[in-house]
């Protein structure tokens, strides 16, 4: 799990723009939204030089029903599944990556999904379940992917 | 039970040199170099179990016997007895994926139980992360560090078999104490109820596991704090 290349701040940049901020919440529940969460998760993770989230899914706050703004959900949760390390069967469900990937996926599609250790099977998975959002994380993931050329 | 000393086919005894999980320091290294040298040592074999077979003449054990003892190091022990601890790379220096270090409660199980007579041999495997490179989800104790000082433990598995078997997982989120003083009641429950030469997982196809799980007591005795380090730090504690 202490992978080389897992870029945590970027992560935080794109969690970060889910936040609705105290404007919208008048209150921040930190640990009680499932941004916060995934907010706590990263700086755990950052502050404490371990990929591991002791006891992260255990806690993650199922009972957050807030709406979200979709496309930042989707921009951060393809942001997470480009930073996954593809572990396979070696899949940590603790993993800092997938205890805010579980967090996203809960504020998206109100559900979890059983991750199997790789993002590309991931997106066929949301793509069964819901299309129309597979579909537009998919476009999410290919375009922020590395080494993709901008378009003009 | 005995030295892990053997007569080989070709007339030269074979000599298991055990360290701390496989661990030489620069000075040991050379050391046995020279010893190597001196013995009359034909080649070297670095063993699965992380022990050096050094083939020597048989006129010349106790010359290394002194000289393996000079380096800090021990003859192997082979037979009915918990034999020395295998560990993974798993430390800061050696591996970017070790959520613990392996060599200090691998050095402390190996010191306190190597050598002590059971029903069949008893392997205990040490792994850095859930990967386990060192097979501990075959080992008849292996002990998974899922942080710095907290383990899973895996009881029953064989490895290195025809039939091999996976070990259950019996205690998680346990500190290294509890990992230690949990090996002491499975091997005196092991003894107690194992027949003559049966290895511990077909024990416990016989008596059932139930017999060798820790009490929800044992377990919350030895929780380790670092499980409730996110919870603290998230303010989800108390």
């Amino acid at each position: 799990m202490a992978a080389r290349d897992v870029n945590l701040e970027k992560i935080r940049a794109a969690v970060d723009r889910c936040c609705k901020t105290e404007a919208e919440c008048n209150k921040c529940e930190k640990v009680g939204c499932l941004i916060g969460y995934c907010q706590l998760a990263l700086d755990y993770s950052r502050q404490k030089h371990s990929f591991r989230i002791p006891g992260g899914t255990r806690h993650i706050p199922r009972r957050d029903f807030k709406a979200y703004y979709q496309s930042d959900l989707l921009l951060a949760l393809a942001e997470v599944l480009l930073q996954c390390q593809g572990c396979r069967d070696n899949h940590e469900e603790e993993c800092v990556i997938n205890v805010t990937r579980s967090a996203l996926e809960l504020a998206l599609l109100g559900e979890t999904i059983d991750y199997e250790g790789s993002a590309l099977l991931y997106l066929m998975q949301v793509n069964r379940i819901n299309p129309d959002i597979g579909k537009e994380l998919m476009q999410f993931y290919e375009k922020n992917k590395p080494g993709r050329i901008p378009e003009a | 039970m005995g030295d892990a000393i053997f007569r080989q086919r070709s007339g030269v005894l074979g000599v298991g040199i055990v360290s701390k999980c496989g661990l030489l320091t620069p000075a040991q290294l050379a050391g046995l170099g020279k010893l190597a040298e001196t013995t009359g040592c034909l080649y070297c074999k670095m063993t699965t179990r992380q022990t050096l077979i050094f083939l020597i003449p048989s006129d010349r054990l106790e010359d290394l016997r002194k000289g393996v003892a000079a380096l800090g190091l021990r003859i192997g022990v082979f037979g009915e007895i918990v034999r020395n601890v295998k560990a993974c790379a798993g430390n800061k220096d050696l591996c970017q994926r070790a959520l613990g270090d392996v060599f200090k409660l691998g050095g402390e199980l190996q010191e306190r139980f190597m050598n002590r007579p059971t029903p069949r041999d008893f392997k205990i495997s040490v792994a850095g992360c859930h990967r386990g490179c060192t097979d501990p989800y075959c080992a008849d104790y292996g002990i998974v560090a899922t942080g710095e000082d907290t383990y899973k433990v895996y009881l029953g598995g064989r490895g290195g078999s025809r039939k091999p078997v996976h070990g259950t997982l019996i205690a998680e989120e346990i500190n290294g104490e509890g990992v230690m003083t949990l090996l002491e009641a499975i091997l005196k429950t092991y003894t107690e109820c194992a027949e003559p030469k049966e290895r511990i997982c077909n024990t416990i196809e016989r008596v059932g596991l139930e017999r060798f799980l820790p009490s929800e007591d044992f377990i919350a005795k030895y929780r380790s704090r670092e499980e409730n380090d996110f919870l603290s730090f998230a303010g989800l504690e108390g």
